[in-house]
Parts: C-alpha cells; structure tokens; sequence
C-alpha cells in the first residue's frame, strides 16, 4: 500500500502530461514601421551648424581643397583638408535622408529621401536651399507596400521585435529568413573624370557633375540636368530606365560607366546632357561600383544577400579598349568588397571587413597584391593628389599613396 | 555535424570514473531504444546512461542519438529511484540539453550566418525493470514523457539604408512526445 502511494502521484503526473504532448515553433523576427513626416517639415530643419564628430560616413566627394563627408541618412560633413596631415572640420550641414552629393561652384545637390536639393553654400555656415526636384529617386518614396504621398517622405522606420507562433513544426527548415523591407538607398560610384568634372566622387557615387551636366542614377533610370544655371537644374533629357538596378555611375572623358546589379554599361556624353548607349558587359547578378582608365575598366562584385549573388565576391578587370565590345580580362577575388580608386599602378579596393588591399595592376591581366591595411572596414575611396581619401566605418583615413612609402596621413573622425 | 557534444559527453564520461571507486556506489549502464509519438512523423531514440546506484536511487550522465524532425544529440543527467520493488517499478527524471546535428544551411539570399545554440532537454517517465536471475545483466520497459526545445538564429541584412547592418531572426522549437523505451541493462 505503501509503495502505491508513492507510485500513485507519478502515474497521475504523466498521464496529465497527455495534453502536452504537441509541437511548437515560435519565430522571433524585426518588424519594420514607416515614420511619415511632411515635406516641409523636414526641409525646414536643413541648416548650417558648426562641425561635429562622424558618427556613421558615407560617400564622400571632394571639390578643391574640401572634402564633403556624408553622414548617412542625417547630412554632410565639410571638411578643410589644405593641409592633409591636420584637416579642419568646418561645418555639418544638416539634411535628413541624405546619402549623396555632388558640388559645383556654390551649389551642393544632395538628394534629401526621394527629392533632389540644389543647396547654396557660399557660406557654409548659412546653407540655403534653393531649389527642390521632386522624386527624383522614387525608389524612397515606397517600401515593402509602404508609400509616402508627393506631400511626406518615409523619414525612418521604427523597430520592434515581433515574435509569432507557427502551428507547422517545422516552418523554416532549410529556408531564408525574410526580415527586411528594402528601400534602396544606393551604392556610390567615383570618378577622376577629365572632362571638366567639377569635383571629384567617390567610386560608389550616383552624382556626376561633367561639364554643365549633372547625371545621376536611381535604381532604374539615368537622369541628366542641365545645370548651367546651378541654382535651378533643368532636365536635359527625358530618363533612361533601365530593366537592371542601377548602383554607380562613374565619368570618364565622354564616357559614363554605370554600375548596375547584372553588369557594366557604358554611355556616351559627347553630346551633353544627352547620354547615348554606346555597350554592356553583362556579370552575375552582385553589387557592383565601377571605375576606369580609359584602356581598362574596374569592377568590383559584391556577391550579399541584398545584391543577390550566387557567386563569390570578386575584382574584375574589364578590357575597354574596344569601347563597343568590352571583355573581361581576369578576376581577383575578393571577400566583401565595395569602392575602389586608381592612383598609378596600384588599385586600391575597400574589401569590407577583409580591409583596405592594395594591387599592383602593371599588368592589369595579373594584378597582384602589394599591401593590404587591416583594422578599418573601408567602403568607398578617392585618389586625389597623391592622397587617398578612404570612408570607413571607423572614420575618414588620408593616406599618402606614394607606392615607394604607402602611409597613413591623418584620420578625420 | 558539430563534434562538440560528443566530446563534452566523453569528458564527462571520464569524470564519472573517477567516481566509480566511491564506496557504496556501484556501476551501471542502462542502454535504450526507444520510439517516439508525438505531433509529427515518427521518430527514434537511441541513449545511453552510465552512472552509480547505492540503495533504491540510481544517478547517470547520458548521451545518445535522436530523430524528431532533426537529428540531435542529447547530454543529460538521470536520476532514478526504485518507487515499487515488489513490481520492479522504478521512476525516472532526466534533465540536460540537446544539441542540434543538422542546422539549416546558409544561403547567399538572406540567410547569412546560422547559430544553433544548445536547447533545454527535460524527460520523465516510469520504468519496468527486472535482471537477470543471479546476474548483472537486465531488461527494461517503460514509458516517458520527453520535452526538447531547440533554437536556430539566422543572421540577414538589414538595409533600408546602406551601409547595411545584421538583423538576427530566431526560430525556438518545442517537441512534447511520449515515448516507448525498451532497454538493456549491465
């Protein structure tokens, strides 16, 4: 009787235990949720403030002695850098939703969400806009089924995580998580262009001012804007859409390279502000900026999640010679890479966490490597002067590219 | 397959011998087989416990093999206790972690990075247990209740904008299942 007793509760335990026997899953994942805010709104906080500590750069450009920074999504740093060993940060000018820039004269144009600003900086401590170009990147204005009006932009977008429970017991074995909703924002592209560009881009830009013509890419369409009045750009030309998704554009003499996520295009710009096909060297589906010399063209092919490549990361050295036919020379692979810049012999390629490599590209069938610079996760780069301006996560490096005595010159944070 | 659990069930393995000259305590080894019904397709269970008994009370470090929807392995601690000697009943609590054999795999299309951190393991159920006359060699029947929870963190990218930052998503399993244990005892 005893030993019943004791045996008794752990019998009733197990057999009320019938009811659980189930299988569960719960997912826990980031749920996004746009903030709208009015136009005006936002325009009415762009202004001129004294410089402040880079939190989180961008592209960058340079126009003489300047360097502008952008600080993504929030506005633009500009710095003095006359003295490369001891650069200056004179002023931030604030513009919400900002990734990209160019300058030309007075006038910075930045993109702000999906419009395009034309900003007088005459005084950089009384930036003023001037002029605004609606939807000019329209790819910002929506979002996963989400869409800003013509009178809001998508300011941000709040996070919270959402857990959910799923009846299947084995909802997502083998399969991809689906978080995000993208919104573009883009890649960048460079330039050293030689036909009178006005400044100089970094190699992931999507503004390129040549001559009196601004060209910028969205995600599906080249723009041109005639802007020999700078304050009030005007289209020269009705957009190109594209079926790829357009990343960087790149001036070189009456040529643009655009980077697009399934290949190189290469227009022609003789005729300004009318940008002509002139052919295209299709890759596998990466991100990809793209730079040249005239007799070779550099890509570099980000193969990510978001880029959608099923092939490794990797350099590719295009031969242009033959501008209507360009064919790839030789590959170098490459771990996360993203901008790229030519001084000399050497390329410099921003390698993500992999750092900043250095190739000797002599022979541009062979390139091979030369130095590599750990410890920064580089993303884009301007060769400018014997000096190497590199935006990483850490901050703005100015390296002296001298290839007998490659060094660091002085760090912008 | 990650080799982490079977070396940590070696080790611990090893640890056990030594404590095997402690007096009043002598070695034993229950071996199962078991089958599993639960909510999905059949699955199977094969454990080892090794361990001590003094008087009514038995305590052992498992390890074994399972397929329950995944493969894993699991790496307990058992204790039993002898409830009805007359009948040779014997009652049985296990309690551990499981350890995922097969992650998901990663993908170039969003599923980046995939973690699959050890779950809870939790085990009780009632055991019919008889050796062999004059001899250390015995048989057992019982039935349990078995608990296992696993996780799997897949690591995206997050870019409304560039640069892009890493989103973790988490997927937790829980399997409830009964199961029918058949065992060979030395």
């Amino acid at each position: 009787m005893n030993s019943l007793t004791k045996t008794l509760p752990v019998l009733l335990l197990a057999l009320s235990l019938t009811g659980c026997v189930k299988d569960k899953v719960s997912r826990t994942y980031t749920l996004f949720k746009p903030v709208y805010e009015r136009k005006e709104n936002v325009l009415a906080t762009i202004k001129s403030e004294p410089g402040k500590a880079l939190e989180k750069p961008g592209k960058i450009y340079v126009y003489g002695h300047y360097l502008f920074v952008n600080e993504v999504n929030e506005g633009v740093h500009v710095f003095n850098y006359a003295d490369p060993a001891k650069p200056v940060n004179q002023a931030f000018i604030r513009i919400p939703g900002n990734l990209d820039i160019a300058v030309r004269g007075n006038t910075l144009y930045a993109d702000v969400y999906s419009d395009m600003l034309t900003i007088d900086i005459s005084d950089l401590m009384a930036a003023k806009v001037t002029h605004s170009y609606p939807n000019v990147f329209p790819e910002r204005t929506y979002s996963s089924g989400f869409i800003a009006d013509s009178t809001q932009y998508i300011v941000g977008w709040e996070q919270r995580d959402t857990t959910i429970a799923y009846d299947d017991p084995n909802p997502c074995f083998g399969c991809v998580p689906g978080v995000i909703w993208m919104n573009d924002a883009a890649e960048f592209a460079a330039s050293t262009a030689t036909k009178s560009a006005v400044g100089v881009a970094g190699s992931m830009a999507r503004f390129s001012i040549v001559d009196n013509f601004l060209y910028l890419v969205n995600a599906y369409s080249l723009q041109a804007f005639d802007i020999s009045t700078p304050a009030t750009p005007v289209k020269s030309t009705e957009p190109l859409f594209f079926f790829d998704e357009l990343e960087t554009i790149y001036p070189f003499r009456d040529k643009l390279f655009i980077g697009a996520t399934t290949g190189m295009f290469i227009y022609d710009i003789s005729t300004s502000g009318q940008p002509v096909y002139v052919s295209h060297l299709a890759h596998f589906r990466v991100c990809d900026p793209v730079i040249t010399d005239g007799d070779f063209a550099y890509a570099t092919l980000r193969a990510t999640a978001l880029c959608g490549g099923i092939q490794e990361s990797q350099l590719q050295v295009v031969d242009v010679h033959d501008i209507q036919q360009p064919t790839l020379l030789t590959t170098v692979p490459m771990k996360d890479p993203y901008g790229l810049g030519k001084s000399g012999n050497l390329l410099w390629v921003c390698d993500g966490e992999a750092g900043l490599k250095i190739l000797d590209i002599s022979n541009p069938k062979s390139p091979s490597l030369v130095k590599q610079i750990n410890g920064i996760n580089p993303y884009d780069i301007i060769p400018i002067n014997g000096i190497m301006l590199v935006s990483a996560k850490e901050g703005i490096f100015l390296y002296n590219a001298d290839p007998a005595n490659i060094h660091l010159e002085s760090k912008l944070q | 397959m990650t080799i982490r659990p079977l070396l940590l069930a070696v080790s611990v393995s090893l640890l056990f011998c030594t404590v095997h000259a402690q007096q009043g305590w002598t070695y034993r080894a229950f071996n199962y087989a078991g089958a599993i019904f639960g909510d999905g397709p059949r699955g199977l269970q094969i454990t080892s416990m090794h361990g001590f008994y003094r008087a009514r009370q038995y305590a052992a470090l498992g390890t074994g093999y399972e397929y329950y929807h995944r493969s894993s392995v699991p790496l307990f601690l058992a204790y039993k206790l002898s409830l009805v000697p007359k009948f040779h009943l014997y009652g049985n609590a296990n309690a551990g972690l499981s350890f995922l054999l097969s992650k998901s795999p990663n993908t170039p299309f969003g599923n980046l990075q995939t973690k699959a951190p050890p779950g809870f393991l939790g085990e009780a159920g009632i055991d019919w247990f008889k050796t062999v006359q004059s001899s250390r060699y015995g048989f057992s029947l019982g039935g349990w209740y078995s608990y296992r929870q696993f996780q799997e963190k897949f690591r995206t990218e997050q870019c409304i904008t560039r640069p892009c930052s890493d989103v973790w998503e988490e997927y937790r399993y829980q399997y409830s299942r009964w199961i029918i244990k058949a065992g060979f005892v030395f």
